[in-house]
């Protein structure tokens, strides 16, 4: 009899806690092209039906074979939520965020009150209850979020890495709108079943803003969203995009269980910055995962493994093109990988 | 005041990132008859590219920067009506776009801003541009040097197609290409037959300069 579920088997890793083998997961970005035509859920409707969404993620678990199941696919539904304009994604893109909602302190009022239940952010917590039914005893149901500074940088618009100096008082409102957003929707994914949790937040990035402003506005924030889950017995990741070896003691110090790491990021180098942190990556989605064969993945995936990746995964979002072969060339690197 | 001193005076204006002083200081430049080529590329562009390098060696963010190119901005629109278009002060013509755009095309700015910084006349299409959009740009506007960029993978293609359209209005050679962004890597410029990809705004903007020399001054003629 297997000890091990393969929900047992990530909670433990995540925690850096010793198991039998290492799981395959990926915490980010799942959907592609070739488990939407093998499951019939297809973007952009698998962005929108909770139902498509729960059969697309599924996908990656009887498809292709991840040890995990994870939603949604993309990261603009918390700033659709709050009223930002969105780029309708394709079958082979993402819906991207092209309008802002807020300019002043008076606007940060106007959005306090809102519904969970509504818009996208409904439809996820929809899509993980159906999986958490389906597999919830078995596999780990993975939520993720933008996070709460990228949000506000989508509510912002590019104004907002100039407010984080020029206007503390207005930076410290939308963070706070954001931080209770954040916090309020990952209480509800967990409701809803979900026992992992993914803070994606790309701009969030020190090398981007810097230790100073990082320490100020994002780890705090960061740091509230991680006791609520911890409150909660659900681990959480952090994933930020682009060189972040500088800052991932600062990165941990949001007390994170793992972190996700960039392909810009040498793991070697990652895990001696990190106190207990897991450092989960980095195969690079673009160059590697989607363009090298599955042998060349096995390859680059052992380098990894021996510089001491926590977890085996790719380094941001798998690109939709991305054939299920090479995936499982990750993901079976990834279960023969004892720690 | 001195013409060194508003020179100086600029270049610190856009260090400390002060709009309304550039713009102050532009027009002081102005009034006192210094050339206003000289005030953009010694004053203002000067500051761009310290923070620029600032920047690179991770002494200043992202809000200096864009505080830096706002007041830099701020004083070339007081500055740049008033540079002769024509001889050896004429501004060669940047196009620039993103195939498809997100959070991101900060990247894209960027680019623009230190293009801008060294002399380029800027034609920004924006983000999420079709590809007829930037071969009927370029021929528009006799371009000097196209920068495509993207952040998605899926929209990569869209370069290839941009290279296409060039080449079949017999354009391509008119111009020099860089594309650039998170997804991009050297040979995937080669294999669509761009000129370049840099990893930085300002390595963009020095590489570019240069190779606008060898264009041929009458090939849109
Ligand atoms: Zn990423």
């Amino acid at each position: 009899m297997d000890e091990y579920t393969p929900k047992k088997r990530l909670a433990l890793a995540l925690r850096g806690e010793s198991v039998d083998r290492m799981p395959a997961i990926s915490v980010t970005q799942t959907g592609t092209v070739e488990q939407m035509e093998a499951c019939g859920a297809f973007w952009p409707e698998a962005n929108e039906d909770a139902e498509k969404m729960a059969t697309l993620a599924e996908a990656g678990h009887t498809v292709v074979g991840f040890e995990a199941v994870r939603v949604p696919f993309d990261i603009t539904a918390e700033a659709e939520f709050f009223g930002c304009e969105i780029k309708a994604g394709t079958k082979e893109q993402q819906p991207s965020v092209v309008g802002h909602v807020i300019k002043s302190i008076e606007d940060i009022e106007k959005l306090k009150d809102y519904d969970l239940s509504e818009g996208r952010i409904g439809v996820v917590c929809d899509a993980i209850r159906i999986l958490a039914g389906k597999y919830g005893d078995e596999l780990p149901i993975m939520g993720s979020m933008l996070g709460p500074f990228s949000l506000a940088q989508h509510m912002n618009g590019d104004d907002w890495f100039m407010a984080i100096m020029t206007d503390e008082k207005f930076a410290f409102a939308l963070m706070e709108l954001t931080t209770e957003f954040n916090i309020a929707y990952a209480k509800k994914m967990v409701d809803n079943g979900a026992d992992t949790m993914v803070i994606i937040d790309p701009t969030a990035s020190a090398m981007l803003i810097g230790d100073e402003f990082y320490q100020k506005f994002v780890v705090p924030a960061h740091k509230r969203i991680v006791d609520t889950m911890h409150e909660l017995n659900v681990a959480t990741v952090l994933h930020i995009c682009g060189d972040t070896t500088p800052s991932l003691a600062l990165m941990e110090s949001s007390d994170v269980d793992a972190i996700s790491v960039d392909q810009n990021v040498d793991v070697a180098t990652a895990l001696s910055k990190v106190d207990s942190a897991v450092i989960i990556g980095n195969l690079d989605p673009v160059s590697v995962l989607w363009k090298k064969t599955p042998e060349q993945i096995r390859e680059v995936s052992k380098d990894l493994l021996a510089a001491g990746a926590g977890l085996l995964g790719p380094g941001c979002g798998i690109v939709s093109k991305t054939p299920n072969a090479n995936l499982q060339a990750m993901i079976e690197m990834a279960k023969g990988h004892t720690y | 005041m001195e013409e060194n001193e508003i020179i100086n005076g600029l270049t610190e204006a856009v260090v400390n990132g002060k709009k309304d002083q550039a713009a102050e200081l532009s027009q002081k430049s102005l009034d006192e008859g210094v050339d206003p080529y000289i005030a953009v590329i010694n004053g203002l562009a000067k500051g761009m590219e310290i923070m620029s390098e600032k920047y690179e060696n991770k002494q200043a963010f992202m809000p200096h920067l864009l505080m830096a190119s706002n007041a830099m901005y701020a004083g070339m629109d007081v500055l740049i009506p008033h540079i002769k278009t024509e001889g050896s002060g004429a501004r060669k013509v940047l196009v620039i776009g993103a195939v498809e755009g997100d959070v991101h095309d900060i990247g894209k700015n960027l680019v623009k801003t230190m293009m801008s910084a060294v002399g380029f006349e800027a034609i920004d299409l924006g983000k999420d541009v079709p590809v007829e959009q930037f071969v009927e740009a370029a021929a528009q506007n006799k371009a000097d040097v196209m920068s495509i960029s993207t952040l998605m993978t899926s929209t990569m293609d869209n370069m290839q197609r941009v290279m296409d359209g060039l080449n079949s209005k017999g354009i391509r050679n008119n111009m020099k290409v860089i594309v650039g962004g998170a997804p991009i890597t050297a040979d995937f410029a080669t294999e669509i037959g761009a000129d370049a990809t840099k990893t930085d705004a300002m390595e963009a903007a020095r590489w570019a300069k240069e190779a606008v020399e060898s264009l041929s001054p009458g090939r849109w003629d």
